[in-house]
């Protein structure tokens, strides 16, 4: 397994003039290699500015932004693909608010010499809100059901891939529905892969899948089924 | 012929949708092909309202026992025609638009 020559770091930003610039300082003190690519999706208050005034003449960092909203999977899209442009050969998507710890950027990096896809894993404990647990579960079940795929926790966001499978789970699920969809790809296609125990923290509760939205993946789940 | 109150609701909801259609005709945000298929479908609403007999034939033909059962059917397959074809549309519009804010985005 070849281990990475030039690796990506992936933040999805929305909305978060607040806390993605302490996400990104704490990202850029941990690790000095990176390419870090910033994707603001659309945000409507100051976040692409302050990331811009802050980040703009970093050689470190690359900021893009989208015009609109497309949603979270779409901005993931837009970063990994920038990524690969400029050479890179694996990424690590993380979130900008402060969801994802980026102290286990490295055990990502470590985990990547021997696996082409790393999932992190949080513990579905009391930290994480009821309803969100509950989608979490019926997510679990549903795609371990359908796709035949051993993972506690399909909605984390903090994973990372490599250039050469990416092809294998691209996604085109434009909201939060990309990591149950992209958790069914990994299952479907039968590919390897390893988990990395992350921290559970939950600072907007509003935030991501909720279990209304889980129900909703009950019609997907034929479409990812027949999906190449 | 008497004209009962549903009739009467029916066909000046018909003749409100034919003036809307005439609107958009003219604005030009319907084409000559749409704004056709759209007068026959309201015309035809307002025909079988006023003139419930003139289906009977057809009604029998089909084994229907009533024209209203026949008008629920015919209503549902064109709602769902409808349907499929705005959520097709509008997904393919969502796609092209996402791919066009990606190429802005990546262009930087």
């Amino acid at each position: 397994m070849k281990s990475v020559k030039k690796l990506a770091i992936v933040v999805s930003v929305y909305n978060e003039e607040k806390r993605a610039l302490n996400t990104v300082k704490k990202i850029l003190k941990l690790d000095k290699q990176a390419v870090l690519v910033l994707v603001d999706d659309g945000s409507s208050d100051n976040s692409y500015k302050i990331l811009q005034d802050e980040f703009g003449k970093n050689k470190q960092v690359v900021i893009l932004q989208h015009i609109i909203n497309l949603g979270k999977g779409a901005a993931m899209k837009t970063g990994v693909e920038k990524a690969w442009q400029i050479g890179c050969d694996a990424v690590v998507f993380l979130d900008a608010d402060g969801q994802h710890d980026p102290k286990h950027l490295n055990e990502f990096r470590k985990e990547l010499k021997n696996n082409d896809l790393v999932f992190g894993r949080r513990a579905l404990g009391v930290e994480m809100p009821i309803i969100r647990r509950w989608g979490n579960i019926l997510m679990v079940k549903l795609v371990k059901q359908f796709f035949n795929i051993q993972r506690s926790d399909i909605l984390c966001g903090y994973f990372a891939v490599k250039k050469k499978i990416y092809k294998e789970i691209e996604w085109d699920e434009p909201r939060y529905g990309v990591e149950a969809q992209i958790a069914a790809m990994t299952g479907k296609k039968n590919i390897s892969f390893s988990e990395v125990n992350v921290d559970t923290i939950y600072i907007d509760k509003y935030k991501g899948l909720s279990i209304f939205e889980a129900f909703g993946f009950f019609i997907k789940i034929p479409y990812w089924y027949i999906k190449k | 012929m008497t004209i009962v109150g549903v009739q009467i609701i029916v066909s000046a909801f018909g003749l409100l949708m034919l003036y809307n259609l005439f609107i958009h005709w003219k604005k030009g945000s319907i084409g000559n092909r749409g704004a056709i298929v759209w007068l026959i479908l309201w015309a035809g609403l307002i025909w079988v309202t006023l003139f419930p007999k003139s289906l009977e034939p057809l009604i029998k033909e089909l084994f229907f026992i009533r024209l209203f059962d026949f008008i629920t059917v015919t209503a549902l397959i064109v709602l769902t025609y409808v349907m499929f074809e705005n959520h097709i549309r509008i997904n393919k519009m969502q796609q092209e638009i996402e791919k066009l804010v990606r190429k802005l985005a990546k262009k930087k």
